[in-house]
């Protein structure tokens, strides 16, 4: 009798209703303000001279360009991270060793260092002024105004995203089942591949779809390292910097749309992922 | 102060059958008054309409007489202990028990004599400084008393206080409450789902089966005389022995009993036997009686428990104190004779 | 977290599960090789520096100024999400309206849209010409290209965090506290003030945190709106590339190491803040 549907509507629990229509109203505000109206303006601005224009902008070689090195880009780190962060929330969850707090804090630590700075580090390390920068140079391998600056950027940045959104899963979860099947006789992979991953197959999805967003999307840290080199280390982000600061409106917002829409389809995901995953990750 | 409850019935939305379907009774003034069911029978329901925690869709509520269906639950002036207990967790014991007074703007230093003297009522003196996540359950269930009682409540509503604390401490705060009472003589109502709690505690029992009121008594007349087949099966153990009505008698398995007033030949009965009422005795002795087989003996203690097998394959569940049945010198395997010291009748609603 | 890794039994090294020395090396190395040896670098770099040249760096004008204006503007936004953030949890996780789900989704776009677009986006609605700056000029209010304009560039990054921490801690809130209150004749103003905001206030300071050390780094959404004007509009990140692309790396790695101590001192005090928070919300 302690169904928490039946006593939030215990009358002791109700406000009034104008109270309740001020409180939505607020809330509604603030995020409208804040949130719905520039997501509005992105979609008003770009299709402002029609879908001719809109399409010209997307289909500019220099973005396609962008788009491409984008996709390269979140293709390697995604992939990574989700490797990683797999072997990480499978480390921290199921084994008990010294040092297990300290590791599940330095995973978050990118997350916590000013995207400037995620792009700063790698300069210092492969900058011509750097750290490796002279062997670099001397073997002819360019990593900074380069495409694998901006993957390594890329990378840190969206680093700790998986493991994250796994670790307090598979914790929950526990490790019953996965002894279990040991004593049905299967082998360490098997029971990876067979118990442990389809239990959090909706974890996993979640958190590399916040990856992946944050990978397109990635900005300050590639920014830093990648120089701005046109059709060459130039993201998708910074395209739209640069057509904005070409006061090329219309292209910078056209651009910015399609960014919003992967945006737009990532929530998404994310509210199909949670309700599958069953609960809030 | 008394509370009467007039023909209340809440219906919730998704329900097959309303919570609670024209409930009425009246709780005595200083007595407490156990509102007794298996879970969902709607006695929750019940208190919490009480409490003002839920609107009725039909009915009253009187708090001394004064109708108060439509007063809100901050001025009905009652004290409820929540299942769960419900302690504010981020105040001390002292907070915890001085809310009350301090919502109604009682000056610190009254409110701290009060809370004093109610940590002592409640045996908590010392712990006042502790946090709730500092106490045992036992502690905590007191804290939630003495909150509940801080405001000098009109009644004090119980919302199965005992359920989640261990069997010792469970039977420890029984006695613990009932000595409460004795001091306090606030009119208490109590929900719980068990009998013996009910039957322990109150002066009076309402039971209650699928959101209806089935019987309103004491302890002692629910047990003894069960106003209906639920009321019968639901509150001790009792054995069930099915037959018809012949001749002005119940036959029921062999067993012929005196068939409940007005019913015709023929009805349909069954009688509640709870097992201390069966008397057994040598079969040898009592040739003409009516014989059974002890088909399993299982002692508890210095309780018996007898399992007889009738001739009618009907099984009989027998309890007796382990010392009477060493004078009869019975043990398993062995023929007896039984009889029926007390049993309640009922006819069958659709006997046909 | 605490709570969850009590529940789990414990595999101790060696335990049954295989897999315990490939799942480690690869982690510590992969650790290692992207987040550790980079952020060395930094520390080390930092460390050839000269006192002065360090001192000096870090404590010119310009670096107090974009201090000054990141730490204010940051305090700024996490305390708007941490006022107006409680009361969008209170909306999603008690009433049902139309809309809500939508509502509910929205509160992460800051999370999921990339930061450039949320700047040029921001920067065009708030503009003096902008939707809604037109109307604000007019009150001689001005957002973009000023200070205020870096407040709401934060604001909207921190804006998940708070609403995040909160919403969780609301909806797992036992109603019984609350009914337990009006009993004892609280009113519901009271309630929420004396039982429901002392539960809500490790996370909403957590929540704060998070926010507040988020927008401390935030570099895209903000260098479109703010102007970038030194010694006005210039956040510490900002000066940080600005540096760099003077080939200052001397500058920009003195400056950079204040930044990630910040961080740093930030991040513990929300590690000691979440496990305040989940001590707070077992019974």
């Amino acid at each position: 009798m302690s169904g928490a549907a039946m006593s939030r509507a215990s009358p002791a629990l109700r406000e009034p209703l104008w109270v309740r229509v001020l409180l939505i109203g607020v809330a509604v505000g603030f995020l409208g303000l804040l949130v719905v109206v520039p997501l509005g303006l992105v979609f008003h601005e770009a299709l402002s001279r029609g879908i001719g224009p809109w399409l010209d902008a997307v289909r500019d070689e220099e973005t396609l360009s962008a788009i491409r090195l984008t996709l390269l880009t979140a293709c390697i780190s995604v992939t990574a991270n989700a490797v990683f962060g797999v072997t990480a929330a499978w480390l921290i969850a199921r084994y008990d060793f010294v040092g297990r707090g300290v590791l599940s804090t330095l995973i978050d630590l990118p997350f916590s260092v000013s995207p400037v700075l995620s792009g700063l580090i790698f300069v210092l390390l492969f900058g011509r002024q750097g750290l490796l920068g002279p062997w670099l140079d001397a073997h002819d391998v360019k990593v900074i105004f380069a495409v694998p600056g901006v993957v390594l950027a890329t990378t840190f940045v969206t680093f700790p995203f998986v493991a994250k959104e796994l670790l307090p899963l598979m914790q929950a979860q526990g490790s019953h089942e996965e002894e279990a099947a040991l004593t049905l006789g299967a082998n360490g992979w098997q029971v990876f591949l067979g118990v442990t991953l389809p239990r959090v197959k909706w974890g996993l999805l979640y958190g590399i779809i916040l990856c992946n967003a944050r990978a397109m999307g990635e900005f300050g840290a590639v920014s830093v390292v990648s120089g701005h080199v046109r059709g060459l280390t130039n993201t998708v982000p910074l395209h739209v910097e640069i057509l904005y600061n070409e006061y090329n409106y219309v292209g910078a917002f056209a651009v910015a749309s399609l960014l919003s829409l992967l945006a737009l389809v990532t929530l998404g995901v994310k509210k199909v992922a949670e309700r599958r995953q069953g609960g809030r990750p | 102060m008394s509370v009467t409850v007039e023909h209340l019935t809440k219906r919730f939305a998704g329900g097959s059958h309303p919570a609670a379907e024209d409930v009425s009774f009246h709780a005595p003034a200083g007595a407490v008054t156990a509102l007794l069911g298996p879970s969902g029978s709607g006695k929750t329901t019940v208190l919490r309409a009480i409490a003002g925690l839920e609107e009725a869709d039909a009915g009253r509520v009187r708090i001394g007489g004064e109708d108060c269906t439509r007063v809100p639950p901050q001025r009905r002036e009652v004290g409820f202990v929540f299942q769960g207990y419900a302690l504010f967790e981020h105040l001390t014991v002292r907070g915890n028990v001085g809310f009350g007074l301090r919502v109604r703007g009682v000056a610190r230093k009254e409110r701290d004599a009060r809370v004093d003297e109610l940590l002592e009522l409640v045996q908590l003196q010392g712990y006042g400084e502790r946090y709730p996540s500092q106490l045992s359950g036992g502690q905590r269930q007191r804290v939630a008393f003495a909150r509940a009682l801080a405001t000098r409540p009109r009644v004090l509503l119980l919302d199965e206080p005992f359920a989640a604390l261990d069997t010792r401490v469970r039977v420890e705060l029984r006695a613990w409450l009932r000595e409460l009472h004795e001091r306090t003589h606030v009119t208490t109502l109590l929900v719980t789902h068990d009998q013996e709690e009910a039957l322990e505690l109150s002066q009076q029992v309402v039971v209650m089966h699928e959101g209806r009121v089935r019987q309103v008594g004491t302890p002692l007349d629910v047990y003894d005389r069960p106003a209906t087949p639920f009321v019968a099966s639901f509150i001790g153990n009792a054995n069930v022995l099915r037959g018809r009505v012949e001749g002005g008698r119940a036959a029921l398995g062999g067993l012929s009993l005196e068939a409940p007033g007005g019913a015709p030949d023929g009805a349909r009965v069954h009688a509640f036997v709870r097992p201390h009422e069966v008397r057994i005795a040598r079969a040898v002795e009592e040739p003409a009686g009516v014989h059974a087989v002890i088909a399993a003996l299982t002692r508890v203690g210095d309780l018996v428990k007898l399992s007889l097998q009738l001739a009618s394959r009907d099984t009989l569940m027998v309890h007796m104190a382990h010392t009477e049945l060493e004078a009869l010198g019975l043990s398993q395997g062995e023929r007896v004779s039984v009889g029926i010291r007390n049993a309640r009748l009922f006819v069958e609603e659709h006997a046909g | 977290m605490q709570a969850a890794l009590r529940s789990v039994p414990l595999v101790r090294r060696g335990g049954v599960l295989p897999g315990y020395g490939l799942a480690l090396g690869f982690t510590v190395l992969y650790l290692g090789l992207l987040v550790l040896l980079p952020l060395g670098a930094l520390v080390l770099k930092a460390s050839t520096l000269s006192w002065e040249g360090f001192v000096a760096a870090v404590t010119g004008p310009r670096a107090l100024a974009a201090y000054r204006l990141s730490f204010g503007a940051s305090l700024v936004g996490a305390v708007v999400n941490a006022v107006f953030g409680p009361v969008v949890a209170w909306v999603l996780a008690r009433y049902d309206f139309p809309g809500k789900a939508v509502l509910d989704a929205l509160v992460d776009l800051p999370f999921a849209l990339p930061t450039s677009v949320a700047g040029i986006a921001l920067t065009a609605v708030y503009s003096q010409n902008g939707w809604l700056g037109q109307h604000l000029t007019k009150w001689g209010i001005q957002v973009a290209f000023a200070p205020a304009g870096v407040a709401m560039a934060l604001t909207f990054v921190g804006l998940p965090f708070v609403v995040r921490s909160v919403q969780p801690v609301l909806e797992d809130l036992d109603p019984r506290l609350e009914e337990a209150a009006a009993v004892l004749g609280a009113g519901r103003l009271r309630t929420v003030a004396w039982v429901v905001l002392p539960a809500l206030f490790p996370a909403l300071l957590t929540g704060f945190a998070l926010s507040f050390a988020r927008a401390l780094g935030e570099y895209g959404s903000v260098v479109f709106i703010s102007g970038n004007m030194p010694l006005r509009t210039e956040i510490v990140p900002l000066l940080i590339v600005t540096r760099l692309e003077q080939y200052d790396y001397a500058g920009a790695t003195a400056i950079g190491v204040v930044m990630l101590g910040a961080s740093f001192m930030l991040l513990l005090a929300i590690n000691a803040l979440q496990a305040w928070a989940l001590r707070g919300r077992k019974r």
